[in-house]
């Protein structure tokens, strides 16, 4: 008898039955001999997942308690609790958790068993209510005694062993998941990899059943420790279906965390990223290193049940960063399947290579991702050569029935990456640039997106259509664009200066040869000096109106003339920063003409807060002084300049005193103003406060002297940036330092 | 010092700082107020509670250990200290009785030690050869082995 009831754990006794354990029972010299066998039979109904019938058995033992008024171990509730739960009898199991918690209010158990049922029923707020208690209540037990819940935990995971009185049996198990508590085996298990603990499913069923039932591994898949090529989708599907099983009541996966690598079929990737990122946060999803070689298949054989999906309306994927060696290695996004991009209605943020630009084009066109508002397309030309793409995307041209509108998209940005400080070349026809476009499709995408906001291609070269050997020539018109606020065209060649949205308030067109076309003015008005055939040559004048930030660093082809017309076309009130630093063909000061083109920008630009007219040796003394007269002046920018200590003196005397500016009579008295000047702010030291200059940049300045350095920091006491000619590094203080070594 | 009674009866007398290296018995001191009791320790042994007081006293002079709110970043090195892979070196049963009692003193750098101990001794093994580490014994049928075999594939070591 009680051989037949230490059988060996592992054999499931599928039909043992209640009359073989009464018949037990009777031959039992007390009713506790009885009451045992029962609830042992019970216990193994239990692990034979026979709940129903040990629901029966364990309900027998209570009753015979009940009547012979002796106490309800909650060992016996506990278990019955489990398996009403696993029926699904959850009003019955909720009966058993509080009875539990009546007989022992610490028991850690119960609490479990209760917040577990809230939470199946999703009563949210009960289950917290119950675990706080719960934790309370044992917080306030654990000083005085030890908690049972330990001892409980492990003796739900060992099938026969009576707890308490075998305690000291010999012959025990060295199975770490029969004598360790499950939280503790998690915990051992976290130290090892995915794959690590994905294998130990082979060591025996009762690891197989801990390892499937984990909720921290399936919830952290990592691929990046597998043999490249392995994975298929198939696989990937049965790690999300182990994961979703341990949360089968919402359904959700509960991935929290995914490292994707080494997949064998980009689309299964795909795919499977969609699944996940319904959970995952976005920087937790990592979509990178997949095999070039095998993303070769037609995406059709790669079937993934995503009816096995509940239905939302909204999709909860928000943003998508499609790695280089994705875009790269799978070159049919546009037929990648329309339940694929369906699922992704919800995304706002791509992030893609710059090389699938056509097929993002196509897609929206095609009315997926509707709620796109961001699309970043960028190149990084380190990584690869040159690309090309968009071209002969087929969109419809605008006045097409089929033409469709991306009211939601917002910004734009295509091209080099959006870091680097200079367009990576793009000087003189951008020769130097790394993405090669079609113009007119280029053209035909932008005026899709009626709504953008902001628009930045960095290194990009579109190239115009060549029909019979006639070259049309296109000019891109943002007028379309009525929201459009920020252009930026940095190293970037679009064969004709585009016309600017008169919305534009930021235009930047660094490290290109495009300008600001030339107006030349006739009898009849101003028109521009040049078009392509059949183009109006009428002035557009609000084009510049609302500009109120202007950058034209690095323009090689931008001249006096030009930038004159351009700055005239700008409204003086609005435009407050401008930006001419590397702009060879701007001559500030000429032997020739004064500082005549200095004058210009000061007259037409009076409202400049920020200037910046770095790298040019055309900006002297002569040119310097007329800043002076630039009241709202905040920061100005002469490195690399060949600016003296005269030039700076005058122009903090035109700051300072702007109104009493009759002492100047410069041309004979090029050494003696900075004294001048100096006594001047010392008679009048609240002169000082009127200052608005906050940052001044004078690096590599070789004609300022240390003196000047010192008086601009010592005696203004404004902050500045002072950074000094002859040590690179060392600025005012290494000057000092030098000086006193001296 | 602090007089600490083991399940059996054996009583150990202990520098505080040495005994509150447990969580569980720095409360109670806190709690009683008075160091001088004698605290029953009621879930471990003489034996183990004699290695882990051991284990305490070289430790005692660590720094707190620091709040452990970035769960995320649980490093998954199974690098464990000379000394404490020494004092690790028993028999498989002391080894879970230090655990669990690490566990229920609450003594998180030692359970750390013992959990990564445990998972040194499974880590990179065969199935075959976790089995004989800890005399597990198989009980697959012929059938289930081979459908996990199949489910497993692609997880096998080459």
């Amino acid at each position: 008898m009680d051989g037949y009831c230490n059988a060996a754990p592992s054999t499931y006794p599928a039909n043992i039955n209640e009359e073989n354990a009464e018949s037990c029972a009777g031959y039992g010299s007390s009713g506790r001999t009885k009451e045992d066998i029962l609830s042992r039979q019970a216990q193994k109904f239990m692990n034979a997942r026979q709940f129903t019938e040990a629901i029966r058995l364990f309900s027998k033992v209570l009753d015979t308690r009940r009547r012979n008024a002796l106490s309800i171990p909650n060992e016996i509730l506990e278990n019955r609790c489990k398996c009403l739960m696993k029926c699904e009898l959850y009003a019955a199991a909720e009966e058993d958790a509080r009875a539990i918690i009546r007989n022992d209010d610490s028991s850690a158990e119960g609490y479990l068993l209760l917040g577990k049922i809230h939470q199946i029923l999703e009563h949210h707020r009960e289950a917290a209510d119950v675990y706080s208690t719960g934790l309370q209540r044992l917080r306030d037990v654990v000083a005085s005694t030890a908690t049972t819940s330990t001892a409980t935990v492990s003796n739900s995971n060992s099938n026969d062993s009576d707890s308490g009185s075998e305690n000291d049996n010999p012959q025990r198990s060295s199975d770490p998941i029969e004598r360790l508590p499950s939280e503790i085996i998690e915990l051992v298990f976290s130290q090892l990899s995915f794959i690590n603990r994905v294998n130990l499913r082979r060591v025996s069923n009762r690891w197989k059943t801990f390892i499937d039932s984990s909720t921290t591994l399936w919830s952290e898949i990592d691929f990046s420790e597998c043999e490249a090529n392995r994975i298929t989708p198939e696989i990937l599907q049965w790690c999300i279906q182990r994961s979703r099983s341990q949360n089968a009541i919402t359904g959700s996966t509960g991935i929290r965390k995914a490292v994707l690598n080494n997949l064998t079929t980009l689309c299964g990737a795909l795919c499977i990223a969609l699944l996940l990122g319904r959970e995952i946060p976005d920087d937790q999803l990592q979509l990178t290193d997949i095999s070039e070689t095998l993303v070769e298949q037609e995406p059709e054989e790669v079937a993934l049940d995503f009816d096995s999906i509940p239905n939302e309306d909204e999709q909860t994927l928000k943003m998508l960063h499609l790695d280089q060696s994705v875009c790269l290695a799978f070159n049919n996004w546009n037929t990648l399947g329309d339940t694929t991009w369906r699922r992704m209605s919800g995304l706002t943020v791509l992030r893609s290579h710059a090389a699938i630009l056509s097929d993002i084009a196509n897609i929206l066109q095609r009315g997926f991702l509707p709620k796109l508002q961001v699309l970043d397309c960028y190149y990084d030309p380190s990584k690869a050569g040159r690309c090309r793409t968009l071209t002969g995307t087929g969109l419809p041209e605008p006045d097409d029935s089929n033409f469709r509108e991306l009211c939601e998209m917002k910004i734009f940005n295509f091209g080099g990456l959006p870091v680097s400080e200079l367009g990576q070349a793009g000087i003189r026809s951008g020769r130097g640039a790394s993405v090669y476009v079609d113009h007119h499709e280029l053209d035909k995408f932008i005026s899709m997106m009626s709504n953008l906001e902001k628009i930045s291609l960095v290194d990009v070269y579109a190239s115009s259509r060549s029909l019979d050997g006639i070259h049309y020539f296109e000019r891109t018109d943002f007028r379309g664009n009525k929201k459009l606020s920020t252009i930026i065209l940095k190293g970037t060649w679009l064969e004709r200066m585009p016309i600017i949205s008169p919305s534009c308030q930021n235009l930047v067109m660094s490290s290109t040869s495009m300008t600001p076309r030339t107006v030349i003015y006739t009898p009849t008005g101003m028109k521009y000096d040049s078009s392509y055939i059949g183009e109006d040559r009428t002035v557009i004048a609000d084009e510049y109106k609302a500009i109120a930030s202007l950058t034209l660093e690095n323009c090689e082809m931008l001249i006096d003339s030009k930038l004159t017309d351009t700055l005239y076309r700008c409204q003086s009130s609005r435009l407050q920063y401008l930006n001419l630093a590397r702009c060879p063909g701007i001559f500030f000061s000429s032997p020739q003409y004064g500082a005549g083109m200095m004058r210009t920008i000061v007259e037409l630009c009076p409202e400049l807060r920020s200037l910046n007219i770095s790298f040019n040796e055309s900006v002297t003394d002569t040119a310097v002084q007329e800043l002076g007269y630039l009241n709202y002046l905040e920061s100005l920018d002469l490195s690399h300049t060949q600016i003296s200590d005269s030039g700076l003196a005058l122009m903090f005397c035109r700051f300072l005193f702007n109104e009493e500016t009759n002492l100047i009579e410069f041309e004979n008295r090029f050494t003696a103003i900075p004294e001048e000047v100096r006594t001047l702010v010392e008679k009048h030291p609240e002169k000082i406060e009127l200052l608005k200059i906050k940052q001044l940049n004078i690096n590599s300045c070789p004609m300022v002297s240390d003196l000047m350095c010192f008086w601009i920091e010592d005696v203004l006491r404004v902050q500045l940036d002072c950074r000094l000619v002859v040590e690179a590094e060392g600025g005012v203080e290494g000057r000092k330092r030098r000086r006193v070594s001296e | 010092m602090v007089k600490l009674i083991s399940s059996d009866g054996e009583t150990f007398s202990v520098e505080k700082d040495v005994a509150e290296r447990s969580i569980l018995i720095k409360n109670m001191i806190e709690d009683v107020g008075d160091s001088s009791t004698e605290i029953p320790i009621p879930n471990v042994t003489a034996n183990v509670l004699k290695k882990v007081l051991e284990w305490c006293e070289h430790h005692k002079s660590d720094p707190a250990p620091v709040s452990e709110d970035d769960n995320d970043s649980r490093k998954k090195s199974t690098d464990i200290d000379e000394w404490d892979q020494k004092f690790m070196q028993v028999d498989q049963e002391m080894l879970f009785e230090i655990i669990l009692a690490a566990n229920y003193l609450d003594i998180k750098a030692l359970l750390e030690v013992g959990c990564k101990t445990v998972a040194n001794m499974i880590k990179g093994k065969s199935p075959e050869e976790i089995r004989r580490q800890f005399n597990i014994q198989m009980d697959f049928t012929p059938e289930e082995e081979a459908q996990i075999r199949r489910e497993n594939e692609w997880a096998e070591d080459r």
